[in-house]
């Protein structure tokens, strides 16, 4: 899982272009949208397509997505019960 | 012939890796780094911070970090109501640098993954709508495609601005970027001649103004003005 965790991250910062920020500025649990790392929903989008190209994991129902991508811990969470 | 009330009132230029700001050079640094490293470069000398700057597209930033420079201190947001100031910005490209990134993300038909992040700036005048967040803009806007600066368009466009909407403020000019990340950035503040900073050099609300400070061109001494 850290493995992943780790991965997770590094992948955000790039596809999000999040250049002023370091894997390890990221928490684990800190909230990606809102108030946390405050993100919007076309980086909601970016990060569909990731787990799609990069793990083959799907978010069928939309309302399941708010609480995958709610942080990086709770994504590495599904693409582990679901890879 | 009638005295214009309109002046240029700032300008600010980006090009060859060089920032002049009202015929003074701020930056000139010398060729290496390609167009994004010094663009960074820039942002985190000289521009407070901005979040969604590093989510930009190479035009977007271009164009925001010349709008700041020009824009810097807040005479303009103090001077005037957000619907009074206007945007109108051209180009030769549009947004093809972009719109050729983004291409490329659903040219393989089994690899087709469009990157959102890219499609929300396949438009260049998104980064209008960029300069108008982070300066609090809500006035008159609208983005040209023409092959070259247009100087006369330009003018005439923002003087029936000022003579047909509430327009106090008008912000204009040319960011430019191709395919190769070959780049020319120019952006012009006109104001009313009573409203503008006192003490400032302004120039002629002219063609011919444009056209000069673009091509830095020595200017004549009659346009000194000090407000």
């Amino acid at each position: 899982m850290d493995e992943l965790i780790a991965k997770l991250k590094a992948q955000i910062i790039e596809e999000l272009s999040l250049e002023d920020l370091s894997p390890e500025e990221l928490e684990d649990d800190e909230p990606l949208f809102g108030e946390g790392l405050g993100l919007d929903s076309i980086d909601a989008l970016s990060l569909v397509v990731v787990l799609d190209r990069d793990y083959g994991i799907q978010i069928e129902d939309p309302e399941q997505g708010k609480d995958i991508l709610f942080s990086v811990k709770t994504i590495a969470e599904y693409i582990t019960k679901n890879k | 012939m009638k005295r214009s009330e309109q002046r240029i009132s700032r300008y600010c230029l980006i090009r060859n890796r060089k920032i002049v700001l009202n015929e003074k050079t701020l930056i000139e640094e010398e060729p290496g780094a390609d167009l994004s490293t010094f663009l960074s470069s820039i942002y985190k000398t000289f521009r407070p911070e901005y979040s969604k700057f590093y989510k930009m597209d190479l035009l977007s930033k271009l164009g925001f970090l010349t709008a700041d420079f020009l824009l810097d201190g807040d005479h303009v947001q103090n001077t005037y109501g957000a619907n009074e100031v206007a945007i109108l910005i051209s180009n030769s490209q549009s947004s093809l640098e972009t719109d050729n990134r983004f291409q490329q993300t659903i040219a393989d038909r089994d690899a087709y993954y469009p990157n959102p992040a890219l499609f929300v700036y396949t438009l260049p005048s998104i980064l209008i709508g960029e300069i108008s967040i982070k300066h609090q803009i809500k006035g008159e806007s609208a983005f040209f495609i023409s092959a070259l600066p247009d100087f006369d368009f330009m003018h005439q466009y923002a003087d029936t601005l000022f003579q047909t909407t509430p327009t106090k403020a008008v912000i204009t000019g040319w960011i430019d970027l191709n395919i190769n990340a070959e780049y020319e950035a120019a952006l012009f503040l006109i104001e009313n001649r009573k409203q503008m900073e006192k003490r400032k050099r302004s120039w002629t609300f002219a063609a011919g103004s444009f056209s000069d400070l673009f091509y830095e061109r020595n200017l004549e001494k009659d346009e000194l003005f000090h407000g």
